[in-house]
């Protein structure tokens, strides 16, 4: 539990409270939560009620839960034992979020970060359920997963394994996941800096107790050949630690190895921000993230780019979208987050095609569907895959089995960006560029387009008959396309 | 050539097909299609008319739209019956080459033929079939038979259905005489062929043909694949159908293709009494015959071989196909397919299988891990959905869906009929589902490392323990321990402890 006041946007730790209890135990070995940790949890957190008392913050609280209650059967039954015998109404945060977090927190604690992922960069989060890594590259999320190779995870499924061999085991599986890791990358992907964080630095500085915030390669390595040797008294004795610390250290230690390998780095930076600490300050709003917007962008054109979308259209109909958008606020009242969703649906319109080009609507939808992306609802991205579907002037609106499943004011939104994507799509139907440029006048019930072509852009008046009706249903407005008819 | 572009101007319509080429398999990239009835001209009047002309020029006008996006594309345009007709062909053929700068290459009625064969052959195992093959256009339908895989015989006949239909029906609806006329010119032309009961599979291509399987499978809610089985019965039932139906009113049909409306009619009439002859009960339908078979070709021109032609199993040519499209791991999925095999052939008799349930098991096993091309996260459930998306060759939709089902369960969740895909098989493909990937999940779990290490496996099955005894040279700590872990479908299905040694 950390409790923080802010003045401004400085924060002050007031408390800061930790419990163990290792609920991720049950949970990855037998998938569930046992009573009895149940109940110590609603123990502990009955006492942490008293602190939500004491500075009267029931009002202004945030209570979330990560893997070892996301992943157990008995989720729900531990939230509402809890709620009913502490008040404290717990939330499962989802693991793209979880990282998001995660990943601010330390990016406000070390700003360099911001050097690092342009540079090529692995983040990552270590702690007893997953390993979540991040890889950025020119401002670009190359690569986002949560892998269930945590610490304490790895202990329970290995716990029936002689202790002399157990490091191998972890070895080996730690390697499949690099393996996995490796199939995921482009090749010859190189990354130039690690950063850490997570309950894993904990153990991590306690036994090698660095001087900088830098654990490097060499110490690593002479510890874990040492640490390998001895029983579990010797390390307590020796390392001064906790039982339940030394049950994970040895994984800890060849999954910091194995990654370090992977990224052929030889130090790693780390960050000592608690993940309580971190929600603080993303509650609070005091991080903020300058960067999102372009770095989300710049990620779909890598997406693309992946299933081999057809690049100059893509810019092509977002340049044409966001005209129109731009030009009608009058008329579709939409927001600057709707103009985003709008350009974002545009980029992976077409991404579908690679599985087979007739229903690459339905693929782009499901492909869209399957991003997860750090810092974006899951709304956001289900709203981009509807609109992306919808950019086949096939699917009738009201009728397809899509756009059903949202809520009818964001069916809306999605509707009159879907209806611009068509427009803006059937201005290059050719893919072919043959339009370089719009001019659109707003009369009194109708939409006028002038566009500027190279030659005369008969599939994009086709098209454009075909599609625009959708647009006029929407906005009640008529559309109207004319081109410049001085051709060589 | 990186693109090839393939322009069919037909009876009916004008399409482009333009693929990319990879290694020896290519991707369709776009697929372009404008209903255009060119043939109407030329069968009415021996010629084409100015605007028939003009509207040609304006279609291709749009496909080199298409075709000047892809860095220079080989471009390949052929034609067929209207322009094997027309008087005054060859002068359309000089204008639209002086207009449009492509070069029209007319093909004659075998030609095609043997065209549309070379893609059914990409895509049924011919060596095992008595094959009757038939491109069924708007002038002429083409005829070809094969035997295991050879032609015997080939001819084209001038039973073109838009000819016929204008030909014999001169009301609208045709009259009960007109439709009996029809059916005995066809017949007695038939007869000169040596259709017979020895004929095992019949195979159509041609818009028209493909529509009323495309309604077939509206009907049947069955996904629109490319190839597709229709039962002979719905041929008399759409011929019973359109009986009384004015053209206008056949609008009505769902699914219907607005530009056939007439024709439709003698196309199902044609292809009953083609059936009547031979002992099959259904007949397939594959789209884009035409066009796919002129890519082959030009590429076998150029000197590049189609997995297909290079092994003897298309089946397994397309699975490798699919495999490499989406970045498969080839060593792990070919090593898992081995031990798939050794478990499938030990565990054959305990669980009742028969020798035909092991293509579903190959299949998924060589496919489970493609979802990872979209992310490692929920692999599983993408690998599904790529391989009921992909076209594989030799399983009819049930057994694609029973394969995608079997990879889809290669990880940890077991089969539940909560799982809607899963649901909507029969209680005997669930029966296989479960069994399958209770296999193949042993067999992924023996080679977790993407090492190869398991070089073979024996199996001892008793009353109460079944023992898997993998043989290697190798350490298998990680095996083993992911062995444990993935058991457990096998030990709730059998009901008995499985253990490794």
């Amino acid at each position: 539990m950390h409790i923080s006041e802010f003045t401004g946007k400085t924060e002050k730790t007031l408390e800061y409270l930790v419990k163990p209890l290792s609920v991720g135990k049950d949970t990855f070995s037998e998938g569930y939560i046992s009573l009895e940790n149940v109940y110590k949890a609603a123990e502990i957190l009955n006492g942490f009620s008293k602190k939500l008392d004491e500075y009267d913050l029931w009002k202004n609280y945030m209570a979330l839960c990560t893997s070892g209650v996301r992943e157990a059967a008995n989720r729900y039954f531990f939230i509402d034992h809890i709620k009913i015998n502490t008040g404290i109404e717990l939330k499962i945060l989802e693991p793209s979020d979880e990282i998001y977090i995660k990943y601010l927190g330390v990016k406000y604690a070390m700003p360099e970060i911001d050097n690092y992922e342009e540079n090529g960069l692995l983040f990552t989060n270590i702690s007893s359920g997953n390993i979540f890594i991040n890889i950025l590259k020119k401002k670009k999320l190359i690569l986002s997963e949560a892998l269930p190779y945590g610490s304490l995870r790895l202990t329970q499924i290995f716990k029936d394994i002689p202790v002399q061999k157990q490091h191998k085991a972890y070895e080996q599986d730690i390697g499949k996941m690099v393996f996995t890791l490796k199939n995921l990358l482009p090749k010859k992907m190189n990354i130039k800096n690690v950063v850490s964080s997570g309950s894993s630095i904990a153990v991590l500085t306690d036994t090698l107790k660095p001087q900088k915030d830098i654990i490097t390669k060499k110490d690593l390595v002479s510890a874990y050949n040492k640490i390998k040797e001895m029983n579990v008294h010797e390390i307590i004795d020796r390392f001064k630690l906790r039982q339940s610390q030394v049950e994970i250290l040895i994984p800890t230690l060849i999954t910091y190895l194995k990654i370090m390998d992977f990224a052929g780095v030889r130090f790693f930076y780390f960050s000592r921000n608690t993940f309580p600490y971190s929600m603080s300050l993303y509650y609070s709003k005091t991080i903020k993230d300058p960067g999102l917007y372009n770095r989300f962008k710049n990620t779909l054109y890598y997406i693309g780019e992946k299933y081999s979308f057809d690049k100059n259209h893509a810019k092509t109909v977002v340049k044409f979208a966001l005209k129109i958008f731009n030009k009608l606020k009058k008329i579709h009242s939409l927001k600057w987050k709707d103009r985003h969703l709008l350009e974002s649906a545009c980029i992976l319109h077409d991404i579908g095609y690679i599985i087979e080009p007739k229903y690459h609507e339905k693929h782009s939808y499901n492909i869209i569907k399957s991003i997860e992306f750090p810092g974006y609802s899951k709304e956001f991205i289900e709203m981009m895959a509807v609109i992306s579907f919808l950019h086949k002037e096939k699917h009738d609106i009201n009728k397809d089995e899509v756009s059903v499943k949202l809520p009818i004011e964001k069916r809306l939104i999605v509707y009159k960006l879907s209806s611009i994507l068509r427009i803006a799509d059937a201005l290059d139907a050719s893919h072919n560029q043959l339009i370089s440029d719009l001019d659109i006048k707003i009369e009194s019930n109708a939409v006028h387009i002038k566009a500027n072509a190279k030659k005369y852009p008969y599939l994009e008046h086709l098209s454009f008959n075909n599609k625009s009706e959708m647009f006029t249903r929407t906005f009640g407005a008529d559309i109207t396309l004319e081109t410049n008819s001085d051709f060589k | 050539m990186k693109h090839l572009a393939i322009i069919d101007i037909g009876s009916n319509s004008i399409s482009l097909q333009i693929s990319e080429i990879k290694g020896k398999s290519y991707d369709i990239v776009e697929d372009y299609k404008e209903t255009i009835r060119i043939g109407d001209d030329v069968f009415k009047s021996g010629l084409f008319s100015e605007a028939t002309i003009n509207s040609i020029i304006e279609v291709l006008e749009r496909m080199k739209a298409l075709m000047d996006k892809k860095e220079q594309p080989f471009i390949r345009t052929v034609a067929t019956a209207p322009f094997r007709d027309a008087s005054n062909a060859k002068e359309v053929i000089d204008l639209i080459n002086d207009k449009c700068g492509i070069n029209i290459e007319v093909i004659d009625g075998l030609q095609e033929a043997e065209l549309v064969y070379l893609f059914v052959s990409a895509n049924f195992q011919m060596s095992n079939l008595n094959a009757l093959t038939l491109d069924i256009g708007g002038g002429t339908t083409e005829f070809i038979l094969s035997k295991k895989g050879e032609i015997v015989f080939s001819k084209s006949l001038p039973l073109g259905i838009t000819k016929l239909t204008r030909d014999f029906f001169n009301n609208n609806p045709p009259k009960k005489n007109e439709i009996e006329k029809l059916k005995k010119y066809i017949d007695e032309t038939l007869d000169e062929m040596p259709i017979d009961k020895s004929i095992d599979t019949v195979i159509c291509t041609g818009g028209t043909i493909n529509n009323i399987s495309y309604i077939y499978n509206k009907r049947n809610h069955l996904n629109d694949t490319p190839i597709k089985y229709i039962k002979r019965k719905f041929l008399k039932l759409m011929s019973d159908e359109l009986k009384g139906e004015t053209f206008q009113d056949r609008i009505k049909i769902e699914g219907i293709d607005h530009q056939r409306l007439d024709i439709i009619q003698t196309a199902a009439i044609m292809t009953d009494l083609i059936l009547d002859k031979s002992k099959c009960k259904g007949f397939f339908t594959i789209k884009g015959g035409l066009k796919n078979g002129l890519t082959i070709d030009t590429l076998n021109k150029k000197g590049i071989k189609m997995h297909f032609q290079e092994n003897v199993d298309v089946r397994l040519s397309r699975i490798l196909e699919i495999g490499s499209k989406f970045s498969f791991d080839e060593e792990h999925a070919r090593q898992v397919t081995k031990l798939s095999k050794i478990l499938f052939s030990k565990l054959k008799d305990f669980f009742k299988l028969d020798d035909e349930n092991w293509k579903l098991l190959e299949a998924a096993s060589m496919l489970h891990d493609i979802g990872n091309y979209i992310s490692y996260d929920k692999h599983h459930k993408h690998s599904y959905y790529l391989i009921t998306n992909s076209d594989l060759i030799g399983y009819d939709d049930n057994e694609a869906e029973i394969v995608a089902n079997i990879a889809r369960y290669h990880r940890k969740s077991f089969p539940k009929k909560s799982h809607e895909a899963y649901n909507k098989l029969s209680n005997k493909s669930m029966s296989l589902v479960k069994k399958l990937s209770a296999i193949l999940r042993i067999a992924d779990a023996l080679d977790i490392s993407h090492k190869s290490l398991v070089a073979d496996i024996n199996v001892n099955i008793n009353d109460n323990i079944i023992e898997i005894m993998p043989a290697s040279k190798n350490n298998l700590e990680l095996e083993i321990q992911s062995f444990n872990a993935k058991k457990d479908l096998l030990e709730s299905i059998t009901k008995r402890q499985v253990i490794i040694k």
